[in-house]
């Protein structure tokens, strides 16, 4: 296997919450190689999204970070302030949940587009085929209209699909995708994951896809990382952990959605998500998980490798194919 | 035209007459368009019609823009229908308040806005009990711990305030309220939409568990076909306004009729799933 | 998980109370201005002098021991007056903040409540008072009421009413948008209830902001009209007046009159504001 685009090894962030530095990420490890897309699934507080944020140096100031992350072997945390820049300019892109938070409302779609390129020195008449041309790559076919349309008569789906073109400016080896359709409509989403298939596929574009939804991230990923209260618990092949997951918490989120065509009752994890300033000293999943034992309360499991699987569970062999969750109602988080 | 017609949904009238009976309902908002004077008018419901049985259990799916969700606020009175009729319990929802209003409340979508952030849980249970029961204080007390007991709550939550609660505790809380009012029809509108995912399945099976307990019909807004499917006994499909198929939701689910309904389920992510492309849609 | 989604993430003390810390800053604003009004008060017991009877043989007198910050053209004690004094200088404006809060809270959650026409006019009106300057129409009041407390307090509660009701409509729109309004009108509690039990008390936080600022600007404008003459008549003790007569004195080289009264509304000006400023974030982070 050729060299990582990006690699992170022990990563820890620690931020001040409530006036202290607390762990948001606990040691996470691992790689994306040229052309992958690797899924980071969690719920609210997994750190997920701080994941992200680290790897792209958006930390807030008072952030704390230990352990590396490296783009094609060069420490991203070691970046001058131009290599930064060079970096974010050239490298990498990010998409997020949220376009209308991250486009400014007064200016035209074309400001927002062409901006990146103008700053470069290209052309206005080039920028505009080039930025029309982004936008047909998108699905967009009337991108000349568009570029004079302002971000408000845009639909949700059409604007992801604006900042897609956007990030696409700077011809990334690597897209950081934060939720990027979790506010979308279904079939929308699906024409936003069509698209950035066919980008990965035309462009050897290597996407990080986070997302709290294990099913799509098994659908469109190569590798996924599952993690929970800062931690990942469980990485490998998407398909091998949908089918068989061997970290309990991946178990039983995958069966905590109900799937269609079945009206068994679903399983139950009890209680809620937790931060990883909130988890105890041993497995961060221990006070959800009926199978933890004393050990799981005190000595925390690292990263081992089961059948093919890097999990963190003390007890993932013996386990295996057996975790269930009860599917009682009353349980509360 | 099929949202014309009347749809005879679910096992045929064990339970009487339709607590919920929902005909010809038509809602145009009037919008003004950008830099004119004009308004335009925005047919967001067209032509809805059907029925819900006592204690029965409807979906109504869609996307946004659909309808669904103009057809709940009208359904609970906080919105009023340019056209059609809503009868609960065979007679019109009126503008009076109290008595009518009770038979139909609703859970929201966001659990950090459906409670008042200055009340405690108790006390939000107590207002409620106060306006309409006769009971005293004890009575009122040991009703609101009946009903937290219900949703899976206890007496440690009855003194906290909402920003103690979790997202899935605040839709438990709401749920409570609800039934405190003693509804005939509960209207989830995207009620579970905004849980984590082992928080969702919690106030699912909980949803499914209070239907067996008491007595209370169900509608069930959602854009999540899956979800549905676990609490509903029938389903109407809307697009653009309108009903475009309607059956119970197993059938809809394995072998929908129409084209809308369709595409919608080849849009739910699974393993094997190659995500499609339309020309310039969204 | 978001940066904002951080902060949201609070673990709270297990009775799941607001913790109450105590804010050192806002309890010394606070102290000062409680005892501020416990002078004005308690004038007749504390004030070493009469405020209105002076002794001519000794006006203009420099600070002694006996009057400490000496004495005014016609030889009353300073310290006195200014003691006096507070009473007027500042319940002048807690009655302006008073009617104006009333009338602001009324018309602003009765707009957002009822909406429609009513909402559009009342709009309407407080945008016009809120373009007339408060103290051209305090001018004029005094031109039909004559001098005195109530042709100013009226007015400037009237001109105040505007500043109070735009920000909470707006504020009280979006409330009242909120889930947990429709929910207890689907409960079918009347307007009245959701107004006084829900609806106010979850926009009290910005009510004691805007109050507080505006108690603030209350005092100055109340004090020019009496430096002007229009307000409360001498030999009455009032701040605004004792700047207006010292001026005399200031240009004969007895400056203290004028700058002590002048120093008292610039210290309670900007200590409101600065208690104004902090419920203003408070209010803020509850919303």
């Amino acid at each position: 296997m050729s060299a990582p685009l990006l690699e992170l090894d022990r990563l820890a962030v620690r931020l001040p919450v409530h006036g202290e530095l607390s762990t948001v990420i606990h040691d996470a490890s691992f790689e994306i190689a040229a052309g992958e897309a690797l899924g980071l699934v969690g719920e609210s507080g997994s750190g997920k999204s701080m994941t992200a944020r680290a790897i792209m140096r958006l930390l807030p100031p008072r952030a704390e970070i230990s352990g590396s992350v490296s783009y094609l072997g060069q420490s991203v945390p070691g970046f001058s302030r131009s290599a930064l820049r060079d970096f974010r300019a050239t490298q990498i892109a990010m998409i997020y949940q949220d376009p209308r938070a991250h486009i400014n409302p007064v200016r035209t779609n074309g400001d927002f587009l062409l901006e990146a390129m103008l700053a470069q020195g290209v052309r206005p008449a080039a920028a505009r085929e080039r930025a029309v041309g982004l936008l047909a790559q998108v699905g967009i076919a009337d991108g000349g209209r568009r570029l004079r349309q302002y971000p408000h008569q845009m639909s949700g789906g059409q604007l992801q699909r604006i900042m897609i073109a956007a990030a696409l400016v700077t011809s990334p080896r690597l897209l950081l995708a934060d939720e990027p359709t979790t506010a979308l409509d279904v079939t929308t989403q699906a024409e936003v994951m069509a698209i950035l298939g066919d980008l990965r596929v035309e462009r050897g574009l290597a996407l990080l896809f986070i997302t709290h939804d294990l099913d799509l991230a098994a659908a469109v990923t190569d590798r996924m990382a599952v993690m929970y209260a800062g931690m990942i618990v469980e990485i490998g092949s998407s398909q091998t952990i949908h089918q068989d997951a061997l970290h309990p918490y991946t178990v039983g989120l995958l069966r905590s959605r109900p799937k269609i065509g079945s009206r068994a009752r679903i399983w139950v994890i009890p209680g809620r998500p937790v931060s990883a300033f909130e988890a105890g000293p041993g497995c961060v999943f221990a006070a959800r998980c009926p199978y933890a034992t004393g050990r799981c309360r005190t000595e925390r499991p690292g990263l081992r490798e089961v059948e093919r699987q890097l999990v963190a569970c003390h007890r993932a062999e013996e386990l295996k194919g057996s975790v269930s969750f009860s599917a009682e109602a009353a349980i509360s988080d | 035209m099929i949202s014309q017609q009347h749809h005879q949904l679910g096992p045929a009238d064990p339970a009487g007459p339709p607590i919920l009976q929902v005909r010809g309902l038509r809602k145009v908002f009037k919008i003004r368009s950008e830099g004119s004077r004009r308004t335009e008018n925005l047919v967001a419901v067209d032509g809805v019609s059907f029925d819900l049985p006592p204690s029965g259990s409807l979906g109504i799916v869609g996307e946004s823009g659909s309808g669904k969700t103009t057809v709940a606020r009208i359904i609970a009175g906080l919105e009023q229908p340019s056209a059609g009729t809503v009868l609960v319990g065979g007679s019109p929802l009126a503008r009076r308040r109290r008595r009518r209003r009770r038979r139909v409340q609703m859970v929201f979508q966001d659990p950090y806005s459906s409670l008042d952030p200055r009340q405690t849980i108790l006390a939000g249970l107590d207002e409620v009990l106060r306006l309409h029961t006769k009971s005293g204080k004890s009575g009122r007390r040991a009703r609101a711990l009946e009903l937290l007991h219900q949703v899976g709550l206890d007496e440690r939550h009855e003194n906290l305030r909402p920003r103690s609660l979790s997202g899935g505790q605040r839709q438990r809380v709401a749920i409570a309220r609800a039934l405190a009012c003693g509804p005939e029809v509960l209207i989830l509108d995207e009620a579970v939409s905004a849980l984590d995912v082992s928080v969702q399945g919690q106030v699912l099976n909980l949803l499914a568990e209070l239907r067996t307990q008491i007595q209370v019909a169900y509608l069930f807004v959602s854009h999540d076909l899956a979800v549905v499917q676990q609490v509903t006994d029938d389903t109407i499909v809307m697009h653009r306004g309108r009903v475009v198929e309607a059956g119970p939701t197993d059938a809809i689910l394995t072998s929908p009729a129409d084209d809308y309904t369709r595409r919608l389920l080849a849009a739910v992510p699974r393993p094997g799933w190659k995500p499609s492309r339309r020309a310039d849609g969204g | 998980m978001s940066l904002a989604s951080v902060n949201l993430v609070t673990v709270e003390p297990a009775s799941g109370r607001r913790r109450t810390r105590l804010d050192p800053a806002l309890a010394g604003i606070g102290a000062v201005l409680v005892l501020l009004v416990l002078a004005a008060v308690l004038a007749p017991l504390i004030a070493p002098y009469s405020p209105d009877q002076g002794n001519i043989l000794i006006a203009n007198a420099p600070p002694s021991p006996a009057h400490l910050l000496g004495t005014d053209a016609v030889g009353r004690d300073i310290v006195s007056r200014l003691i006096y004094g507070a009473r007027l200088s500042l319940l002048g404006p807690a009655l302006i903040i008073a009617l104006a809060t009333t009338a602001g809270v009324t018309l602003a959650i009765s707009a957002v409540w009822i909406g429609g026409w009513y909402d559009v006019v009342v709009s309407r009106v407080l945008d016009l008072l809120f373009a007339i300057p408060g103290l051209l129409v305090a001018i004029i009041a005094v031109a039909v009421l004559g001098t005195g407390l109530i042709a100013p307090v009226l007015a400037l509660s009237l001109a105040y009413t505007p500043y109070i009701a735009r920000v909470l409509r707006s504020v009280a729109l979006r409330e009242r948008r909120l889930a947990y309004i429709e929910s207890v009108q689907l409960a079918g509690f009347s307007g009245w209830a959701i107004c006084l039990r829900h609806l106010l008390p979850n926009v009290m936080p910005l009510i004691r902001a805007q109050a507080t600022l505006a108690f603030g600007a209350a005092l100055v404008d109340l004090a020019a009209i009496s430096y002007l003459g229009l307000g409360v008549q001498p030999p009455t003790p009032e701040w605004g007046i004792m700047v207006s007569d010292g001026q005399a004195s200031l240009l004969n080289g007895y400056p203290l009159e004028s700058i002590s009264a002048g120093f008292l509304i610039v210290v309670v000006v900007v200590l409101v504001n600065l208690l104004g400023d902090r419920f203003a974030i408070r209010a803020e982070e509850a919303g």
